[in-house]
């Protein structure tokens, strides 16, 4: 679920970067307002953890495997005001060090990651447990339904925000500048295979790992009641959500590009589908006149010179360092 | 004192295993065995560039890094990107082997997913099939300019130079704990993957069980860090200010790469005016 | 460099292991340079050496952990190699012949309770439920951990926990036990017991082989010592 660089404009990163600032805060302030040196170090070993979840592959009946982002997993542990702080850590990391995920992304992401996944995971926890008292198998349910809808919501999230990237954000001839799939296309693209495969990862995932720390060490999971935050965020954060769905309406009519060589003839006024076109999808070339205006025709050429030279180096001294893979036998 | 074995246990009865399909702990292994490659820095001498670089004061070269990425991020003028994706290359062309392999097919990766995810809307009408090639390029330019960030400037500098720039100690120090942390816990998480895979001689017929055990010992044992390391500081004398001392850059160096930077930038601007935009 | 054919003091014994000219390197830094020995049925051999020799990498290739880079490993006449533990069936025989003590006990560790931790191996190896209840009580007894059964193994002391890292490898029935300093953290009375049931084990005509600094355990098992360098050969063996 990790949104990269450049499928949303820098406009939305700026959006959830601020967003996500007093969010940040927030949980800062509840999880307290000076950390002392064990939580300080705790909240590090629960990001570390955070980011080793991403890594870990959970294997799903039929043999199957998947991995977990485990929002839900570390609210329910330690409380989503931490859980928001954990993940929000990890994700920086992750984006900084490694390349996954963007850097103007982080905003979206987190909002995506820690904020809506621990919240929302952890209300519809509580809400299904039904209070103190409840039977294990009860307790498994609330985990993993809370986890499902959890990650379902982020998911949904993340389609919106990249939906709505065609809509708002387009160059002069009206192209997509970044995401170009419209509401219609990124909520059933993202939604279908987070609701049948990685909603039920995340759901195994934690209530799996969830037993297992209940089981043997309960004393370090943190008090739900004690790490509990007004539902009022998520409510109006669904809300929301629900208002912005229909703008999937709105794409479908407006779609540029869509009509087949059979419309559009009678579109663009001609006696006949121009030929190009007729005979199907074709490249354009890498460097198109209009992309290279402002350079002249002397610089473009160094320039190609040069990406040419320094790519063929990469290439080959990665091809020339190339030696058998020894294997760790597992 | 002597003892008398079992049955079972004296003897050597042939074993033939039941067939079971746990390739999970096998990615895993795979997966977290790698983590400490990904996360030292590469080994041999620094980069050209990147001892060019050194006086330049960290936090000064992240600025930098968010201001690069932002320009090729919004530019819409391909020229421009085509500019830095030269620059990236050469600079990755430059660097020790070792970096080079942690960080081009990183890059080179995330580009050819960048292009693949937006390919069915050009072949759908959705998009130009130029949007295919600029969001790879662009992505490769932002992967690898943050890759090489990360390859030059170790992390225990970027915590001084977060120190230096009076971000809260409490910040800086968790930040610092999850990178030791994810080291350590990683390694934790790979030995009982390691254990688990060692006694996974048959039919695992609770295989998510074991997974969750694997990665709920790995919370436990990071409870038992995070409490032993605070009472190691305390003993040692902490007293919540930033273990980190401040970085020592120089102001010329820093003042001359924001200056490049805001060529950089100025460079955006002019490619943007040349397309009519902006 | 140290070429010996160590088991030349038991000729009669088939070799349930042998390492012949093996060299191993984690990733730049090598590890094992050369090394070849060998452990037959109903003997014990400590390999012995300083600190960052490769005793313990040694060990890690003759359970599959990772493989030679060149040189032959045989594992009971089967060659243990790349393409043969990507089989997963023979990855399995193999680590139910072969089973690895850890030096470090908190990461071998990891089920709810001590007898579901002994339970673990032969519960997998599709034995019938009465077999495994028979199988965990007689390592646990063996042991002396019979009081600790349902305690968490994460809450126990170094000591005992290596006592249960020891009954949840032996519940396997392997043939060949390896064991990565196997009295650390153990009091008299652990190393005692541990003591006892290696030297019943090896009585009984399985091998045990061991990375240890304690010369008293290498005594009272009579084993026979492999010395290593720190330039990861073999220089010498009784």
């Amino acid at each position: 679920m990790h949104i990269p660089d450049n499928y949303l404009s820098p406009q939305t990163d700026a959006v959830f970067a601020v967003a996500m600032v007093p969010i940040w805060a927030h949980c800062a302030r509840k999880v307290g307002k000076e950390l002392n040196a064990r939580q300080m170090s705790f909240l590090g070993m629960a990001a570390a953890f955070s980011f080793l979840l991403m890594m870990f592959n959970v294997p799903l009946p039929g043999g199957t495997t998947g991995h977990a982002v485990g929002g839900t997993l570390i609210g329910l542990l330690l409380g989503p005001e931490a859980a928001c702080l954990a993940v929000s850590v990890a994700l920086g990391i992750q984006a900084l060090i490694f390349g996954d995920g963007g850097i103007l992304a982080f905003g979206a992401n987190c909002f995506n990651m820690a904020f809506i996944l621990p919240f929302v995971g952890c209300a519809v926890y509580r809400l299904v447990l039904g209070g103190e008292g409840a039977s294990s198998g009860r307790r498994m349910a609330a985990a993993f339904i809370g986890s499902y809808v959890g990650l379902a919501v982020a998911a949904l999230a993340a389609a919106i925000e990249f939906g709505v990237q065609p809509l708002l954000f387009k160059d002069a001839a009206g192209a997509a500048l970044y995401c170009p799939y419209p509401l219609s296309v990124s909520i059933p693209a993202m939604m279908i295979p987070h609701l049948l495969v990685a909603c039920v990862v995340e759901g195994v995932a934690t209530v799996a790992i969830h037993e297992y720390v209940l089981r043997v060490a309960p004393g370090l999971v943190a008090d739900a009641e004690s790490g509990s935050s007004s539902l009022v965020p998520v409510a109006v954060l669904v809300g929301v959500l629900a208002i912005a769905t229909p703008l999937g309406l709105l794409a479908e009519g407006t779609a540029w590009g869509e009509w087949g060589t059979d419309e559009i003839a009678e579109v663009a006024g001609l006696a006949q589908a121009p030929a190009g076109m007729a005979n199907g999808f074709e490249w354009q070339a890498i460097m198109p006149d209009y992309a290279l205006a402002g350079l002249p025709d002397a610089a473009a050429y160094i320039l190609s010179a040069v990406i040419g030279i320094a790519l063929l180096a990469v290439i080959f001294r990665l091809a020339a360092s190339f030696a058998p893979a020894r294997r760790s036998g597992a | 004192m002597s003892q008398e074995l079992p049955t079972w246990l004296a003897e050597s009865p042939a074993y033939e295993p039941p067939r079971d399909r746990d390739g999970f702990v096998r990615t895993n292994l795979l997966r977290l065995a790698a983590l400490p490659a990904r996360m030292a820095q590469a080994a041999g001498k620094p980069a050209f560039l990147d001892r060019l670089l050194q006086p330049v004061p960290a936090l000064v070269r992240f600025a930098g890094l968010i201001v690069s990425v932002v320009c090729v991020s919004a530019a819409t003028n391909m020229a421009f990107v085509w500019v830095v994706f030269a620059a990236v290359l050469v600079s990755l062309a430059l660097r020790p082997l070792p970096q080079l392999r942690a960080t081009a097919p990183v890059a080179a990766l995330a580009a050819l997913i960048a292009g693949l995810v937006v390919l069915p809307g050009a072949l759908m009408g959705m998009a130009p099939p130029s949007l295919v090639v600029r969001m790879a390029v662009k992505t490769f330019c932002t992967v690898g300019l943050t890759l090489g960030l990360a390859q030059g400037v170790p992390w225990s500098r970027m915590a001084s130079a977060l120190t230096g720039a009076h971000v809260p100690a409490a910040v800086v120090f968790v930040a610092d704990a999850a990178m030791r942390g994810i080291f350590v816990l990683g390694r934790v998480a790979q030995h009982l993957n390691e254990s688990l895979a060692l006694r996974s001689v048959g039919h695992n017929q609770h295989k998510s069980g074991s997974a969750g055990a694997i990665m709920g010992m790995t919370f436990v044992r990071a409870s038992i860090f995070a409490g032993e390391q605070a009472e190691a500081m305390a003993c040692r004398g902490y007293d919540g200010t930033s273990t980190a001392a401040p970085e020592r850059a120089s102001r010329v160096a820093g003042v001359l790469y924001a200056l490049a930077i805001i060529c950089v930038v100025a460079l955006f601007v002019w490619f943007e005016r040349a397309m009519g935009v902006g | 460099m140290g070429s010996l054919d160590a088991a030349a003091q038991v000729p009669s014994s088939p070799a349930v292991l042998e390492m012949d000219d093996v060299s191993f390197a984690y990733g730049e830094r090598p590890a094992l340079d050369g090394v070849s020995f060998a452990v037959r049925r109903g003997e014990a051999v400590a390999l012995v050496g300083p600190n960052g020799c490769g005793k313990s990498t040694v060990l890690r290739l003759c359970v599959g952990l990772d493989v030679p880079d060149a040189g032959t490993l045989r594992v009971a006449g089967e060659r243990v190699d790349a393409q043969s533990m990507a089989d997963a069936g023979f990855a399995k025989r193999l680590r139910q012949r072969v089973g690895f003590v850890f030096q470090d006990s908190d990461v071998q560790l990891f089920c709810p309770t001590v007898r579901d931790e002994v339970a673990f191996g032969p519960r997998q190896m599709g034995l019938s439920e009465d077999e495994v209840a028979q199988r965990t009580n007689d390592c646990l007894a063996l042991l002396g951990i019979e009081e600790l059964a349902d305690r968490a193994p994460y809450q126990l002391s170094g000591g005992e926990k290596k006592r249960v890292s020891v009954a949840c490898v032996v519940s396997l029935a392997p043939d060949l036990l390896l064991l990565d300093e196997p009295t650390n953290a153990l009091d008299e009375d652990g190393e005692r017991r541990v003591v006892a049931f290696l030297r019943a084990y090896v009585a009984a005509g399985h091998a045990v082989l061991m990375t240890t600094h304690h010369r008293d355990l290498v005594e009272a098992l009579g084993a026979r010592v492999v010395r290593m360098d720190a330039q990861h050969h073999v220089v010498a063996a009784d």
